[in-house]
């Protein structure tokens, strides 16, 4: 038997912080690939620390559904999961090449594949395009479109950026849009001033966020001035400087994004048989951009 | 031979089981036994069979294949007290539609209809391996009994009822008509027990649980899935065994992990200590949280009132705190992520030396602190009568309150003393940290 277990940050303030997670778990679920799938969190439960002994499967693929190498994938869920021989350096990683290491969970005796986090993948580059189709409703976006994609930035932890220019410089060597740029919240080029760093009237901005909440239902809203106040909502497309700012909320929204958790898994060896594929198929048309300017999301804690 | 289908592929696959139990042997001459809940059935070395059911005074010995066939099925109803067919159909539902020798969702499934806990194989063994039940399990309560098979079969038709924190658990017959032995599995709210299923909402799919469970009655989110807020009107019917393991999971995550784990003696339980040490980043703080202060959290968050897992870990081992652990069925093994967060709050605070303020208030004022203080902490602010002003608790009071004794700048109005000299001359107006 195999599980695959999800590991995801959630919120003790704001249910819809593990909305996403639950809904990449049932894309997943319905597809039978695994004997078990399981949803852990950080901060709701289960834990990451009681997930595993949940399961009757002795082969657990467990995937962070985390934007970037630190803190959390590297410190808080190995020590939480009983992971007692982990060592960051067993991922071998430059800071977004981590793909998995096999493991022993020492409170339940079972083989643990813990797997790099979803936004460091490869396929997470595809999330970003569809994300981008999904809020222009426009399934051939690109041609005299620029594309912004939103990160954290370096504050906490400089592999974050990293994630970020690694798929922006992916999706600028398709050429698919006319321009291609990382911005940041803390760090320059900053988001607020995202106008000026594209002559494209369109530009898509992405945010490099697993779920939506404070950052991308409030702050970086009002920074890029699509709204005076996030909770009077914006339109999309907005006017701003001249621009139309088409603001596709939190990545990690997108239905594809069951895609990247499965394939972490099986570059683990996890045994899918045709899942992705079929997760591709269901997926792949874009989803869930429902801008959503309405929303009264607190920050996760 | 007058028996029905369900009971009839039963038979089929005990005898099966046994031819299969043959061939797997080697020696041709070994003897075979399917030994299970009371139900013991042997194929002898001359290729005769021996069945045996203590607790109904059945013995059988010498039967050829059919013989052992037309026992098994039964001309007796799977009802039957005692019926030969009820153990033959409750075999087949364990050993072949539950399966999962000993996992946590056997046990929990074991517990819901009373059967004894570790007699799967008929191995008597462990505490409670009463091989024709009646005995008490072992459980923390000492009145979970366990019921022999006659007395379960008896009990399914009309279904069993089983309580874990707010939810209940009906295990029945998926026919009760023509009973095969396969167990389905209701589930509701403890406090809907008396409702008329037409009035509530019924699901199917054990993922409905998880939006159920995410908001309280009055629409708040609830962060933590075992706090007692479990909102009512919902019910879940005709779950398989797997299923209902899924729905409760949903409702109350691990729970059923760790119950199994603390019957089988090895729950895992970390202390306060152990848990404040692992933590890092901005919760490494927590670690310098007073002892008392511990006791304090644990009696104002891990009480049956908040939360309706078991408090099983203390200070450090052989070091416990006073407030009560609570007596659910599930056991709760380390300090949860939100006693986490809330004790990096608590020990930030603690940091602060204690200063004495001197402050004006009637007696009436100052009971009134205390009833406006008893009325969050219990969660009663909700229920307090718009007009009713002997509540100390009432808005208007408090308003009044607050003109009354506020400045202007919106705080409380009282003086710090110093240390070296008391009086009010040395005194100056602090601010309360909460403003």
């Amino acid at each position: 038997m195999q599980a695959l277990v999800i590991a995801a940050h959630g919120s003790h303030l704001n249910p819809d912080a593990s909305t996403p997670t639950y809904a990449h778990a049932d894309t997943i679920r319905e597809t039978g690939a695994f004997d078990e799938v399981r949803e852990a969190f950080w901060k709701e439960e289960p834990h990451f620390r009681e997930v595993i002994r949940t399961l009757e499967s002795d082969e657990v693929f467990v995937v962070p559904l985390f934007i970037s190498e630190g803190y959390f994938t590297e410190q808080v869920i190995p020590r939480e999961l009983r992971l007692d021989d982990w060592d960051p350096d067993k991922w071998e990683s430059d800071g977004t090449s981590a793909s998995q290491v096999t493991l022993e969970a020492t409170d339940v005796g079972k083989t643990i594949h813990y797997c790099g986090p979803v936004g460091t993948h490869d396929a997470m580059t595809d999330v970003i395009v569809q994300r981008a189709e999904s809020v222009t409703e426009d399934p051939d976006v690109g041609e005299g479109v620029g594309l912004a994609v939103v990160g954290h930035g370096t504050e906490r932890n400089e592999n974050s950026a990293k994630a970020i220019e690694y798929h922006t410089e992916r999706i600028r060597e398709r050429g698919r849009f006319d321009e291609t740029k990382a911005v940041f919240m803390d760090e320059e080029p900053e988001v607020d001033d995202v106008t000026d760093f594209f002559e494209s009237d369109d530009i898509v901005v992405v945010p490099l966020f697993i779920a939506d909440g404070y950052h991308t239902q409030e702050d970086i809203p009002e920074d890029m001035g699509l709204t005076e106040d996030y909770r009077l909502g914006w339109d999309v497309p907005a006017e701003v400087d001249g621009h139309r700012i088409w603001y596709a909320g939190a990545v990690g929204t997108e239905g594809l994004m069951a895609d990247v958790l499965l394939e972490r898994a099986a570059d683990a060896g996890a045994e899918l048989g045709d899942a992705i594929d079929r997760v591709r198929q269901r997926t792949s048309t874009a989803s869930g951009a429902d801008g959503d300017a309405e929303r009264h999301s607190q920050a996760g804690d | 031979m007058g028996m029905d289908d369900g009971s009839a592929s039963a038979t089929q696959r005990l005898l099966t089981t046994l031819a299969a139990a043959n061939e797997n042997e080697t020696g041709t001459d070994q003897t075979h036994t399917v030994s299970f809940d009371g139900l013991q059935v042997t194929r002898d070395a001359d290729d005769t069979f021996t069945l045996t059911i203590d607790a109904a005074d059945i013995a059988h010995a010498g039967l050829d294949a059919d013989a052992l066939e037309s026992l098994l099925a039964g001309e007796e109803s799977a009802l039957e007290s005692g019926g030969v067919a009820a153990y033959v159909t409750n075999w087949h539902y364990w050993q072949e539609t539950v399966g999962g020798e000993g996992t946590a969702r056997r046990a929990f499934l074991r517990w819901c209809e009373h059967a004894p806990l570790s007699n799967s194989l008929g191995t008597h063994t462990g505490v409670e391996a009463g091989n024709t039940g009646g005995e008490a399990d072992g459980d923390e309560q000492g009145q979970d009994r366990t019921l022999p098979v006659p007395d379960r079969y008896a009990a399914l038709q009309d279904g069993i009822d089983r309580e874990w924190g707010q939810l209940c658990i009906t295990a029945r017959f998926a026919d009760v008509d023509q009973p095969d032995g396969e167990r389905v599995y209701d589930l509701w709210h403890v406090a809907d027990a008396g409702t008329d299923i037409a009035d509530l909402t019924v699901y199917d799919d054990p993922r409905e649980a998880r939006e159920i469970a995410t908001y309280d009655e009055d629409g708040r989110y609830r962060p933590l899935k075992t706090a007692p807020t479990l909102e009512t009107g919902w019910a879940f019917t005709g779950l398989s065994g797997e299923e209902l393991v899924d729905a409760v999971g949903f409702f109350y995550p691990a729970t059923i992990a760790n119950w199994h784990r603390e019957r089988e003696g090895n729950l895992d339980v970390d202390h306060w200590a152990e848990t404040a040490d692992r933590q890092s980043g901005i919760y490494e703080v927590v670690s310098e949280l007073p002892h008392d202060a511990v006791g304090w959290m644990a009696e104002a968050c891990c009480v049956d009132s908040q939360c309706l897992r078991r408090r099983e870990w203390e200070y450090e081992d052989g070091d416990e705190l006073d407030a009560d652990g609570g007596d659910g069925p599930f056991p709760c093994r380390e300090p949860c992520s939100l006693v986490v967060a809330a004790a990096r709050k608590w020990a930030i605070a603690e940091s602060e030396s204690e200063r004495t303020y001197e402050l004006e208030l009637t007696p009436t004022e100052r009971n009134q602190l205390e009833e406006l203080i008893d009325a969050v902490a219990d969660d009663r602010t909700d229920e307090i009568r718009e007009a009713d002003v002997n509540d100390g608790a009432n808005r208007y009071r408090a308003r009044y309150l607050r003109a009354k004794r506020f400045s202007d700048e919106g705080k409380l109005e009282m003086r710090e003393q110093s240390e070296s000299e008391s009086g009010s001359e040395s005194a100056s107006e602090v601010e309360s940290e909460s403003g």
